[in-house]
């Protein structure tokens, strides 16, 4: 099954609230942790699993610090399931 | 350059300005200073001992002394008038200026000075830090200014400024000019309330010496000899057992008061009348008032004694 | 020379002029020279060390570079990790270490006297340690290049506004700031000139005036009541605040001085409204650390354990943390604390959130008001461990402080009573800047004025109410 970006985003945004507990949080892809209540590094562990779980896919240490913005994040998952932007 | 010169005049105006205000500050400092040594002498001690205090017998000390020596009772026991100049934890060094600056302002028949034999040893940072409340006569006293000198080689850098001459002082103005101290004539009586009495500590002390110190305290005796005043030493007793056998600093004090022909009462100290009684202490330190009243009526007849076979001679 | 030390403003002032009279080419040699200058004008003989853990840092972030393989690179990271680290380690636990194992020889029977260490902590040992560990970390996981330029490095390690007690900066913020290093701008100057006044006001006029009090307090805290020692535990974070935030402020407004600009150490922390929220704004460049270089590491190993794995990294964490401010047990108390705390926040986050949002109460004053006061008595308490220097000692006072009541020693206060009315200028500025930005300003005001008067204002206060030579700062022992 080929996901497509706005399925991502869809899982990602549905995500996101449940890590968070923001039941009307949107994405963006210039979201940073600032933005987001409740989202700290503590906090961000628990989206990266959650992440993991429903993507199916592992996170490398390194990947993390790739990650500042929600864009960084989209693009990384994508890469991940190995598909490539139009 | 147009900016530098921008720069220039706005870091000049800011200086002016900061001249101005220390300018102003320092009179005010010095009005509040003498609203509160007239309102409250006794929370003053310093500029009072430096400018006012007056008596034939003339006490320098610690607080050892502030709340040892009963003006009133020695006068009894004397006949002369007696003020008692100590002031609470302050090092030789203050001492070394309050007696000079007295015997030359006006001169008492009797100066006595507790010391211990630690007071010889090189004065500590807190020690010189406690000289701070000389800073406002660095201009007008050369002991003082001598004496500060020592602190770093900045000093008279610093006291360029009025606010750093009498940094952390404000509060202490204000409630002088608002509160007053009761004393009798110096004293003050040391109680036991929230204290418990002492229990006796034991053990040896041993001190080194100053070299600049010990010239400082020559130049005292020196002084004291040549202006006609009598110097008599004591050391107040503690309510601690010590062991001065191996104690250079204490040897030495002995010597120079020999070498000196300078009377040191030293034998109230590890003495048996005040280590076998613990309710004459408030602490191991410090005598409290039913001490203090033991020590003064002792204390008066050893000086009688002295006075008295001085006379002979 | 320390901040605070005349012997300071006079070398900062030289190096100010002549950074900015000599070509751009020298800048880093001449900045590097005087780093050194100042370092070992307070710690002669490890000035050594710290050139040594310069040079391997430079060794090994080099060999990674330049290393093609994967696991080539994994096994010089450790160990360069595992060199770097060894003297903090040496210096930090060496008595400790010593006393665990005479200890244990005493306990099976044998008297050995090791040989002890007179050595003192050499000065900055831990900030120059992390930003080495934290820069080569970095280096490994291609977050900064490598820099070939041994001075650039050396001067990273050892700027002197920031090696005695940090902020703890990252390669990737200051390496490329040194790499061209301009003439100060007027801006630059005077901005830096402010963080220095700020800074020295809270030293000086806060600070050091509440920790007359609270030193006298805690040294005798058999002879006080629990009234006095509660009074004293709820001053000494503030004390805390000014002492490390003043530095970290005056270190920051040095280096803003030469045109560097430095990240932030303290950002208003008693403004917080959880733990977790506090620790964001308390010691920033340590916590970005921990976070950096053990947490995430760490979370990320255990994250499996999901909630379970986040609650036992976030406690080792803080343990860790806790332990580098001392090898003792207070600190071990202190750490674990840190860690429960934000445990339970992270555990109640969900259903803290629902009911916040349920009632509202995200703009609510005195919502906000309890959260900070909450939070203030979570830490001040956490700081009695802190401040004790026995776990005995942090126990005998909260017992007394729950225990014996009566009347606060107000006459020992006296000194210290100017503190208190700085600290208020202090909370009253952070509570303006936290929620009328921009409103009322002083340092920042249009009208010419009112912003000289006001720097000339904090100028007066610094000379009439700061308190001079006299002792050290708390963190210079870390």
């Amino acid at each position: 099954m080929i996901m497509q970006k706005k399925e991502i985003i869809q899982t990602l945004t549905l995500i996101f609230r449940g890590t968070f507990g923001q039941p009307t949080l949107d994405l963006r892809d210039d979201l940073t942790a600032n933005d987001v209540e409740n989202w700290d590094s503590l906090t961000h562990m628990l989206l990266i699993t959650n992440i993991e779980n429903q993507f199916g896919f592992k996170f490398k240490l390194k990947d993390l610090n790739k990650m500042k913005q929600v864009g960084d994040m989209i693009t990384l998952i994508e890469s991940k399931l190995d598909i490539h932007p139009l | 350059m147009n900016h530098l010169n921008q720069l220039a005049t706005k870091i000049l105006a800011f200086i002016s300005l900061i001249i101005l205000l220390d300018f102003t500050a320092g009179y005010l400092f010095r009005y509040l200073e003498t609203k509160a040594l007239n309102n409250n002498p006794q929370g003053m001690i310093a500029e009072f001992t430096m400018c006012r205090a007056e008596g034939d017998i003339m006490i320098f000390g610690a607080s050892e002394a502030h709340g040892g020596l009963i003006p009133s009772l020695m006068k009894n026991k004397l006949g002369i008038s007696v003020f008692n100049c100590s002031n609470d934890a302050k090092p030789f060094y203050y001492q070394y200026c309050m007696i000079n600056t007295v015997i030359e302002r006006k001169k008492p028949k009797v100066i006595i000075w507790s010391i211990y034999s630690c007071d010889l040893n090189t004065p500590t940072k807190r020690d010189m830090n406690s000289l701070s409340v000389l800073n406002p006569f660095y201009d007008t006293n050369d002991y003082c200014k001598k004496v500060i000198n020592k602190k770093s080689k900045y000093e008279n850098l610093k006291m360029v400024s009025n606010l750093y001459r009498y940094n952390s002082r404000i509060l202490n103005l204000i409630s002088n000019i608002f509160s007053k101290t009761e004393t009798d004539r110096g004293y003050v009586a040391l109680s036991n309330s929230g204290y418990k009495y002492p229990t006796l500590k034991s053990g040896s002390e041993d001190c080194g010496i100053d070299s600049e110190i010990v010239d400082s305290f020559i130049e005292i005796i020196k002084k004291c000899k040549a202006t006609d005043v009598e110097l008599i030493l004591i050391i107040i007793p503690k309510f601690e057992n010590i062991n001065n056998s191996e104690n250079f600093g204490y040897k030495n004090l002995i010597e120079i008061c020999g070498k000196y022909d300078v009377p040191l009462i030293k034998e109230f100290y590890n003495s048996p009348i005040f280590l076998n009684d613990s309710t004459l202490f408030r602490d191991n330190d410090h005598l409290n008032d039913k001490g203090a009243r033991l020590f003064t009526a002792l204390l008066c007849d050893k000086i009688k004694q002295i006075r008295e076979t001085k006379c002979i001679h | 020379m320390t901040f605070t030390s005349l012997n300071f403003l006079f070398f900062f002032t030289i190096v100010v002029v002549l950074f900015n009279l000599i070509p751009q080419r020298v800048r880093v040699w001449f900045l590097l020279f005087a780093s050194y200058f100042f370092y070992i004008d307070l710690m002669p003989v490890f000035a050594i060390l710290l050139a040594l853990v310069t040079g391997c840092t430079y060794l090994f972030t080099r060999i990674i570079a330049n290393s093609k393989s994967a696991i080539g690179k994994h096994r010089v990271l450790v160990l360069g990790i595992i060199v770097i680290i060894s003297p903090l380690i040496f210096f930090k636990f060496f008595s400790f270490v010593n006393l665990v194992i005479t200890t244990l020889l005493f306990r099976c029977g044998l008297h050995v006297s090791l040989p002890t260490s007179s050595y003192i902590l050499p000065v900055g040992i831990s900030f120059y340690t992390f930003m080495a560990i934290g820069y080569l970390i970095d280096v490994y996981n291609e977050d900064v290049e490598s820099e070939s330029n041994i001075g650039i490095v050396a001067l990273f390690l050892a700027f002197f506004p920031i090696i005695l007690s940090g902020p703890i900066e990252r390669a990737g913020n200051l390496i490329p700031q040194f790499r061209k290093l301009q003439q100060t701008t007027y801006s630059d100057l005077v901005a830096g000139a402010k963080m220095v006044l700020w800074g020295y006001f809270l030293k000086l006029c806060i600070a050091d005036r509440l920790g007359l009090y609270v030193d006298l307090i805690f040294n005798n805290i058999h002879t006080y009541n629990g009234t006095t020692l509660l009074f004293a535990s709820v001053l000494f974070p503030f004390q805390l605040y000014a002492d490390l935030g003043g530095y970290s402020l005056i270190a920051i407004g040095v280096a803003r001085c030469l045109g560097i600009i430095v990240v932030p150490n303290f950002k208003r922390p008693f403004f917080a409204t959880s733990m977790s929220e506090f620790w964001r704004r308390w010691h920033m460049s340590l916590i970005k650390w921990l976070t950096n270089y053990i947490y995430t590491p760490l979370s990320f190993g255990l994250r499996r354990w999901k909630m379970s794995g986040i609650v036992t990294a976030l406690i080792l964490t803080f343990i860790i943390s806790g332990i580098w401010h001392g090898a003792e047990l207070t600190f071990f108390v202190w750490g674990l604390l840190q860690g429960i705390y934000l445990s339970i926040e992270v555990v109640t986050l969900k259903k803290r959130s629902e009911f916040k949002q349920k009632f509202c109460l995200n703009k609510n004053p005195w919502y906000i008001l309890i959260s900070c006061v909450w939070v203030f008595i979570l830490f001040s308490f956490s700081q009695i461990f802190g401040r004790c220097g026995s776990i005995g000692d942090a126990f005998y006072v909260i017992g007394k402080i729950l225990n014996v009541l009566g009347k606060i020693e107000w006459l020992k206060l006296m000194p210290s009573s100017l503190g208190l009315f700085s600290l208020t200028l202090l909370l009253i500025k952070d509570f303006l800047d936290e929620y009328y930005p921009n409103r009322f300003l002083l340092f920042e005001n249009k009208n010419i004025i009112i912003r000289h008067l006001s720097y000339a204002f904090i100028l007066i206060l610094i000379l009439t109410m700061g308190v001079f030579d006299s002792g050290q700062f708390i963190y210079f022992q870390f």
